[in-house]
Order: C-alpha cells, then sequence, then structure tokens
C-alpha cells in the first residue's frame, strides 16, 4: 500500500528515504547503489525498500472515481 | 577493562570494542537499554475526519512508529519521566505532549503527500519528529484528514514503539586454535571454505589477525572443512564487539548511561530493602 515507517524486522526507520531512492531508481540508478548510497547496509532493511510496490495513488484513483463522498 | 571506539560516524550511532567483561553484564545493560530507557512516542489519538484510503487503524499505527524528540526543558524525558510508574496525575501532564494533524487536498487532480513535518505541537512547542520526511498518508482530490495525538512517555517493555534503539547486541570475538600443529598440514581446506576470504596464510598454518578478528561470523565453517579436524574455533569470553544504533530520539552516550543509572537505582532498591529487613530480623 504506502511504504512503511520502519523496517518490519529491525525497526530502523526508513521511511523519509523510500522518495529519494524512488526518484533515483526511475531515473536508470542500479537500486543496490543507490540503497549503499542511503546508508542501508543491513538486508533486512534492504529488502524493504526492493520488494516494495507503492499501489496507494492506484487505489486513490479507484475511491476517487467509484466511491462517493462522505455526506 | 578496556574500551575502544570502532566506528562513530554519527550521534546515533556507535560500535564498541570492550575487554574485560563478562557476558551476563553486557546482557543487563543490553536488556535494560532495550525495556528501561524511556522515550516519546505518539500514544492516544482523536480521529475528527479521516477521508483517506488508510484506516484509521493503520494511521494510528503509522503515526505511533513516528520517533519523537523534545527539548528537555519542556519534557525531561531521561530524568524526571524516568520513573513514569510512580508520577502521579498532576506529574504525568508534564511527560505528554499534544500535537495536530491537518491536511486538506484542494487541488483538481493532483495526489498530495503528507509528512511526518506537518505534525504541529499543540502545547509543547520544542516536539517534533526526528525525521521530517517520512510519508504518512496521500491524499487524493478533496480528501482530508484531521487529528489530534497525545505523545506519552513510555518504555520499550510496553510497546516496541517506545524502544531508544533499533537494533542492539555483541558478539564475541573470535580466537582460533590449532590442536596438532603436527597434523596442520599444507592443505588450504579451511582457507578455501571461509566464505568471507579472511583467514590468512601465515608459515603454511591459518591464522585470523587484524581486521578479519572483527569480521569474523563465528560461522565455524573453517573449522568442519578441516579434514584432519586438528582445527579449533572459540568463542571469547571476555572480549566483545557491542553495536548500539539509535532510532533518533536519544544520541547513544546518552542510552547507555541512562540504562547504567536505571540499573545502578534498581540494585540500590535491592540493597536498601535487604537492609532493611535484616534489621527487623535483629529486633524481633
Amino acid at each position: 500500500m504506502i511504504f512503511p515507517v520502519r523496517c518490519f524486522t529491525c525497526g530502523k526507520v526508513i521511511g523519509h528515504l523510500w522518495e529519494d531512492f524512488e526518484k533515483r531508481v526511475k531515473r536508470g540508478e542500479d537500486p543496490g547503489k543507490v540503497l549503499d548510497d542511503l546508508g542501508i547496509k543491513k538486508e533486512c532493511c534492504r529488502r524493504m525498500f526492493i520488494s516494495h510496490i507503492e499501489m496507494i495513488d492506484e487505489i486513490i484513483m479507484y475511491e476517487i472515481k467509484f466511491v462517493p463522498p462522505p455526506q | 577493562m578496556e574500551i575502544r571506539i570502532i566506528a562513530n560516524p554519527k550521534p546515533t550511532y556507535m560500535e564498541l570494542y570492550i575487554d574485560g567483561i563478562s557476558y551476563h553484564i553486557l546482557n543487563a545493560l543490553r536488556r535494560a537499554i532495550l525495556t528501561e530507557v524511556p522515550t516519546l512516542a505518539i500514544h492516544d489519538i482523536i480521529i475528527h475526519m479521516n477521508t483517506s484510503v488508510l484506516y484509521d487503524e493503520e494511521l494510528a499505527l503509522r503515526l505511533s512508529l513516528i520517533p519523537l524528540t523534545v527539548d528537555p526543558k519542556d519534557i525531561d524525558v531521561l530524568g524526571k519521566c524516568r520513573n513514569i510508574e510512580k508520577l502521579d496525575l498532576s506529574e504525568l501532564t508534564d511527560c505528554t505532549a499534544r500535537l495536530r494533524l491537518k491536511k486538506k487536498n484542494t487541488d483538481k487532480d493532483k495526489i498530495i503527500t503528507v509528512y511526518s513535518k506537518d505534525l504541529e505541537p499543540i502545547d509543547k512547542k520544542s516536539v517534533r519528529p526526528a525525521y521530517e520526511n517520512i510519508p504518512i498518508v496521500k491524499l487524493g482530490p478533496g480528501q482530508e484528514i484531521d487529528l489530534e495525538v497525545i505523545a506519552k512517555v513510555g518504555k520499550g517493555k510496553d510497546h516496541a514503539k517506545w524502544m531508544p534503539v533499533s537494533t542492539l547486541g555483541y558478539k564475541p570475538l573470535p580466537i582460533l586454535k590449532i590442536k596438532d600443529t603436527s597434523k596442520c598440514v599444507n592443505c588450504n581446506a579451511c582457507i578455501d571454505a571461509c566464505p568471507k576470504k579472511i583467514l590468512k596464510k601465515v608459515d603454511d598454518k591459518p591464522v585470523l589477525d587484524g581486521l578479519s578478528i572483527y569480521l569474523c561470523d563465528l560461522d565455524k565453517l573453517c573449522v568442519r572443512a578441516c579434514p584432519e579436524k586438528v582445527l579449533e574455533l572459540i568463542e571469547s569470553d571476555s572480549q566483545f564487539i557491542f553495536r548500539i544504533e539509535s532510532v533518533g530520539q536519544h544520541n547513544v552516550i546518552d542510552i547507555i548511561n541512562t540504562a547504567i543509572d536505571i540499573l545502578n537505582e534498581k540494585y540500590l532498591d535491592l540493597s536498601k530493602e535487604l537492609q532493611s529487613k535484616i534489621k527487623e530480623l535483629k529486633e524481633a
């Protein structure tokens, strides 16, 4: 849905790094090197980034189109 | 006892080499840091309006995981609020803070993101998130959230959101021994078996030294690979590497010092109780 605030396994705060990561990977950089650059060293935190799918944008569009606004 | 700082690149991370300490002392410190050092985290949430796609509960969970920092003049987290269980109601208000989060997307077709920096303090002005750019929720056109949150001082034993550290642990240093040097022939089996390739060869014998002592995982693959079964990898019982990584509320030095203080207080309490009991026994 939306990127987690903390790593599920170790509890390190990683939420603030997501937008930077996403921007740089979309620009064509290697995800592994971006993570090294951001200081994400542990494998548990790294999998949070590389396995995440940001679905909230699609769900918002669905909500706006099909769900009536609250009265 | 000898202590060396291996790495301290920022105030929230530290790696220590400690020589001359035993397992149980270090473990007591570790557990005191995890369970007893207090921090500030969002605990109660009043939701006035939430038309975002996240449920109220999900929103509450995301908010509670955001680490909050505060000036000790406003809330003395590590000092007075340390004994949060013993404080009365009027003193408890000194250990809480109120914040507000209000945002509406008035744009026609753009999606906006609500960040942790949008949390506005109401009563104690120095309360702010340790990281400003944590996305809390995304709002589509016309959606809005309006929340009032109450942050409280708490301890890691009640909930993981109050833990001051993310990763915290120690590992013993390895000691490589060759039981029978005459049987250790020049076979290279242990050196090839090491996944990190940190075993060196000195005088045709495997040796762990320098940086490889810190890098060794103690996986003992070299011991298993030895065809003559003469290699032995022992964990040291007095030399450790202690690693501590703060979440962001306190710096690591404060965390370690507070944990040691708390342990001290607990043992002094125990000693006092014991003395008074012995006195009672003698009088009776």
